[in-house]
């Protein structure tokens, strides 16, 4: 009787292990499949780029629950990021109305929605200048005075206004809420960038990659910069990187061969733009990567000729 | 005497029907005829190749997308050999690679025909190895010749007994042979082209000016064999267009497309390859007048015969990096990568978009 309690008393350990477990792994992050949803689905698709799919999915979540503001924000995005690759102009216009339009239903059901607030105020910078831009991403930073993000997207935006003046004096108002911001250090770099102040941009970005090690966007920012300030060999270390994440990246492939050209690797500079020529969809950016790539084949052939 | 019940006896009749299922099912695997009194005995032929790549026994033989026969043996022929041929391949200390073809050893690929509607003339007739489909097994393609419409059959004269009919083999021209053939021409042209700058446009020097025109000639000998090769491999994959089409059906909507596009592919290549022939071959006519009348027009042919050559060395690289090009083309814009929409969101002033399993929105 005593072993059979025992054995029970085993089981029952076992079970409430294996249940403890199944809760941990439920809770991670990315310890478990996503469950199948619509919501889900829809991301699946947007980061596959397919924005009419993710577009379906969203809706579909957005008619089983019509307060989810998940679906409805990213929505709005995906409908831009489609404007972005419309057929015409008319189209384009189109969808950024309807993303609009989802952006404002979003704000009537939850009217403090920081990433529904920014995007309407980059929406309305785009189309009405800058100062509606100003006014609108100026009502979320105060709606949401601790956010660094919120002040980094001011930022983003007032350099994409060409004033980067500004723009860095909101970067640091970002950084001094959250001085780890990636959003903020991204913005503070660009925006020192565009000012000159290679030093600062480059620290800006470095602590951006001490928090997020596996941005491509950040990468070959810095891989451009220090191959302006003349460190040909850090800014290589940085393009590769760039590489190891996205391979097909042409703009990150001709920096690459620019680099390698300038340290004497001209096989390495052929291959790269060898890479940006196959991999541009411009047919003017890939007669631009046929010219460099004639002119290195011609150098190649000149240092063959000297050996 | 014994007797038996009826569930006995259905029960040893469902035994009895399972065993013949089981032993027509190894027949079949094991490909045993079991058909008796055919009168038409398959043809025994013969083809000879240096190199049978991935071909195997019991592969089919295919005339026009239909199967016609199956290969019955592969081996290497050595009996052709002499006796000195037969000491030199003797490899003991010796560092000599022989390669498939030297020496007279050729692979030997036995099949027999055996669809007696097949009209066949041994003396012109010809098989080439080829591949059903991108990832299907080889296969010997089988052109039955020219044959006089009113000629019988000669499927029906066969027989395992007797010798076998030997006919051509045909060797396949694949895109290693293609660019090992290119890659000759191009050292040569491109060292013709650095003694065409280097010296040409210096002196006046008509001793070199000959020398390098003769280069150019044999460089032009060489490409026009390239473009010949090139030609050949162009022939061949519109063949197996034509004979994969042939089959497909109309419920195939995607291979349909995959073929169409294999032919475009075929069409483009085809066009390329008499762009670069007219190229060279118009370059190389007017050198010798173009070097005798002025120079800026030699530094004009140079740059356009370097050009030329270069797109063909890329195009070959692009080939051997890819081939599946061929099909499916090469200019897809998915690839292209430029600010991703992850990059364009942050430095536009927007927020990123939810991910999957975020909680605190």
């Amino acid at each position: 009787m005593i072993a059979l309690l025992s054995r029970v008393g085993l089981l029952a350990i076992a079970l409430g292990l294996s249940a403890l477990l199944a809760l941990l792994g439920c809770g991670r992050k990315d310890g478990v499949a996503p469950i199948r949803s619509h919501f889900n689905l829809g991301v699946a698709h947007f980061d596959d780029q397919q924005w009419d799919a993710a577009a379906a999915s969203y809706r579909r979540a957005l008619s089983e629950d019509p307060s989810d503001r998940r679906a409805r924000f990213n929505l709005a995005v995906t409908l831009e990021l489609a404007a972005r690759d419309a057929a015409d102009e008319v189209e384009a216009a189109q969808l950024r109305t309807q993303s609009a339009e989802e952006l404002e239903e979003l704000l009537r059901r939850h009217p403090d929605d920081l990433r529904a607030m920014l995007n309407l105020a980059a929406l309305a910078g785009e189309q009405d200048g800058l100062d509606a831009g100003r006014t609108k991403y100026q009502s979320a930073t105060e709606a949401h005075p601790r956010s660094a993000e919120a002040f980094a997207a001011y930022a983003s935006f007032l350099l994409g206004q060409e004033e980067p003046e500004d723009s860095a004096d909101q970067a640091q108002r970002a950084l001094a809420i959250d001085p780890g911001s990636f959003a903020g250090n991204v913005a503070l770099g660009d925006a020192k960038l565009a000012l000159g102040d290679l030093d600062t941009a480059a620290e800006a970005y470095e602590t951006a990659l001490r928090t997020h090690p596996d941005q491509p966007v950040v990468l070959r920012t810095l891989a451009r910069l220090e191959f302006e300030r003349g460190r040909a060999e850090e800014a290589e270390v940085y393009a590769r990187r760039a590489l190891l994440i996205d391979p097909d990246a042409p703009a990150v492939h001709r920096l690459a061969s620019r680099i390698a050209e300038q340290q004497g690797a001209i096989e390495s500079a052929v291959y790269h733009t060898w890479r940006a020529r196959d991999l541009s969809s411009s047919p003017e950016q890939a007669e631009r990567d046929r010219q460099t790539l004639s002119r290195l084949y011609g150098r190649l052939t000149t240092a063959s000729a000297a050996e | 005497m014994n007797t038996y019940t009826k569930h006995e006896i259905v029960t040893g009749g469902f035994v009895v029907l399972a065993a013949a299922i089981f032993a027509l099912f190894a027949f079949n695997i094991l490909d045993i005829d079991l058909r008796i009194g055919s009168d038409l005995e398959p043809v025994q032929l013969t083809a000879e190749f240096t190199d049978v790549g991935a071909l195997t026994v019991g592969d089919r033989v295919v005339f026009g997308g239909t199967e016609v026969g199956k290969v019955t043996g592969i081996a290497i022929k050595i009996d052709q050999l002499t006796r000195e041929q037969a000491d030199a391949l003797n490899l003991k200390g010796s560092e000599t690679v022989v390669r498939p073809g030297d020496n007279g050893q050729v692979i030997q690929v036995t099949f027999e025909v055996d669809d007696p509607n097949l009209r066949m003339d041994p003396a012109t007739a010809s098989v080439s190895i080829s591949r059903a489909s991108l990832l299907g097994r080889d296969q010997l393609a089988l052109d039955p010749g020219r044959l006089p419409a009113d000629a019988d059959p000669i499927v029906s004269i066969g027989g395992k007994d007797m010798t076998p009919l030997a006919i051509a083999g045909q060797e396949r021209l694949g895109f290693d042979g293609l660019l090992a053939r290119a890659g000759p021409i191009l050292t040569a042209a491109q060292a013709t082209l650095d003694n065409f700058n280097d010296k040409i446009l210096t002196d006046d020097n008509s001793n070199a000016v000959k020398s390098i025109l003769a280069r150019v000639d044999s460089a032009a000998e060489e490409a026009e064999s390239f473009l010949t090769s090139a030609e050949a491999t162009s022939d061949t994959v519109r063949g197996l267009t034509e004979n994969v089409q042939g089959r497909i059906d109309e419920g195939w909507p995607a291979t349909r497309a995959a073929i169409e596009s294999l032919t475009q592919m075929a069409g483009t290549l085809e066009k390329q390859v008499e762009l670069i022939g007219a190229e060279a071959v118009g370059l190389l006519a007017g050198a010798d007048q173009v070097v005798r009348e002025n120079r800026p027009e030699i530094a004009e042919a140079t740059r356009r015969l370097r050009r030329t050559m270069f797109e063909a060395e890329l195009l070959a690289r692009k080939l051997r990096s890819n081939p599946s090009i061929v099909v499916f083309g090469d200019d897809d814009p998915l690839l292209d990568a430029e600010l991703n929409d992850q990059a364009w969101l942050l430095r536009s002033g927007r927020a990123q978009p939810y991910q999957q399993r975020d909680e605190n929105p």
